[in-house]
């Protein structure tokens, strides 16, 4: 039969010339309704063609035949829409790259891979193959998570993968150290995190050719005591006439540096302004310390406020001064060393978690911020 | 009266509290309030307060307590208490 259900024949364009195309001979899921011109030449003949879903499109003859055209347009979205969509996602150029690496023998990574006997799960490769990967590995948790390989001697099959980031693939390499220490087994990375120990040193005492668990114990000791002292903190109190301590204040955000400001301090400054004697703090270091710009100048807001001078006392470590305003500039305040330091000094200190020093440094000096 | 978004500013300086007699805007910028405060301290427009002529609020902070329990919205001109930096 000429012409009729032709469209999955292999016809070349030639035969199709000679071939007539009559109305209800359908090519794929076009339907011939009717020629839409005169045309005499079987070749530049266009017809109107209903295609199953409905839609009228117009074919010239040797589509139809060659087929070249099998539908309005709709074939094609369907054969997308029977993939798994997923194309250049970070998990399928991920598969992408896994075979390039294990199967071809021109890529740069094959001889850490496939030239070592690294292979690909069989059901991860060809036809539906990525949608079975996709299936165990899910999808990566996060933009840099990558696949690692459980045992690194294993290859790329269900069971050996895992989402990892960087830092934890970096320790599951052919190059990671494992320790093996107090009845378990860690990368050194690892060790040294959870001791809080410097891996440098623990290489330096391998050197010595001492064995791992020394190592870590020896580093461990000292680790102990810096985990146990805690760090550095300013801290303020607050001094009656008589010499006492009246307030203490350690705030939420000080640091080694730094009391923040405090509507609290100012309350306790205003409402026992009869009986105040000055505010002590403590400055980190050793030494004599020095008055900031900051202390003088709250100094000075503070006195301004009062409405009368006050004592202000700085201890570092190991010595302690007092300021007085000495005028004529507003910042302008003159230090005097402490010695014997008073008795509220070691409290201070311990709120402030010194450890004191018994080597008092002599002398006294004059603090002008340059003004 | 004072309205809802204004606030009384209490003003403490050598050594005496005192409030400005007019409500200021509580959302009012702190150097505004400290402008405000020692043009006022400066003419002796504070009730409880001597008049000082050299009076200077740059080192003090503005702390901003919003109405509770009846009272009105309150601004508090007081010196800033930080060491150390």
């Amino acid at each position: 039969m000429k012409g009729s259900s032709s469209c999955f024949d292999t016809s070349t364009e030639k035969r199709a010339s000679n071939a007539v195309i009559s109305a209800g001979d359908r090519f794929g899921l076009l339907t011939v309704r009717c020629a839409v011109d005169e045309e005499t030449r079987a070749s530049r003949r266009r017809f109107e063609c209903v295609c199953d879903c409905g839609n009228k499109v117009v074919v010239r003859a040797p589509s139809l035949y060659g087929k070249h055209t099998r539908s309005c347009g709709c074939l094609r979205f369907a054969a997308h829409a029977k993939t798994h969509g997923l194309s250049g996602t970070k998990e399928y150029d991920l598969l992408h790259k896994i075979k390039r690496r294990c199967l071809n023998s021109s890529d740069p990574a094959f001889q850490n891979y496939g030239g070592r006997g690294i292979e690909v799960a069989a059901e991860w490769l060809g036809q539906g193959g990525f949608e079975r990967f996709f299936e165990h590995v899910g999808k990566a948790p996060s933009p840099h998570h990558t696949l690692d390989r459980i045992d690194n001697n294993r290859g790329y099959e269900p069971g050996n993968v895992r989402w990892a980031t960087r830092a934890e693939q970096s320790r599951n390499t052919r190059r990671t150290v494992h320790i093996h220490a107090f009845g378990k087994t860690l990368p050194m990375t690892d060790w040294c995190a959870e001791y809080g120990l410097y891996r440098n040193a623990i290489r330096e005492r391998m050197g010595y050719g001492w064995d791992m668990p020394r190592a870590i114990a020896e580093r461990l000791v000292c680790a102990k005591v810096r985990r146990h002292r805690p760090p550095m903190l300013e801290a303020c109190v607050v001094l009656s006439t008589s010499g006492s301590i009246c307030f203490e204040h350690c705030p939420e955000g000080r640091s080694a540096g730094y009391i923040p400001d405090s509507a609290v301090l100012w309350e306790v400054l205003w409402d026992r302004r009869e009986a105040l004697g000055g505010v002590a703090h403590s400055h980190p270091g050793t030494g004599i310390p020095a008055p900031s710009h900051t202390d003088l100048s709250t100094f000075a807001a503070v006195e301004c406020a009062l409405g009368r001078r006050l004592t202000w006392w700085i201890s570092s470590s190991t010595d302690t001064i007092a300021l007085v305003w000495g005028g004529p500039d507003r910042l302008h305040y003159v230090a005097e060393q402490i010695h014997p330091e008073p008795d509220w000094v070691s409290r201070l200190r311990a709120l402030s978690h010194i450890n004191p020093r018994h080597e008092n440094s002599q002398g006294d000096g004059t603090y002008d911020p340059g003004t | 009266m004072i309205q809802e978004h204004e606030a009384v500013l209490q003003i403490t300086v050598n050594g005496e509290q005192g409030e400005l007699p007019d409500p200021v805007h509580f959302d009012s910028g702190d150097g505004d309030i400290k402008a405000w405060a020692t043009e006022a301290v400066r003419a002796g427009g504070i009730p409880g307060i001597t008049p000082d002529p050299m009076a200077d609020f740059s080192a003090y902070t503005v702390d901003r307590f919003p109405a509770r329990d009846g009272k009105c919205n309150r601004l508090s001109l007081r010196p800033k208490v930080p060491f150390g930096g």
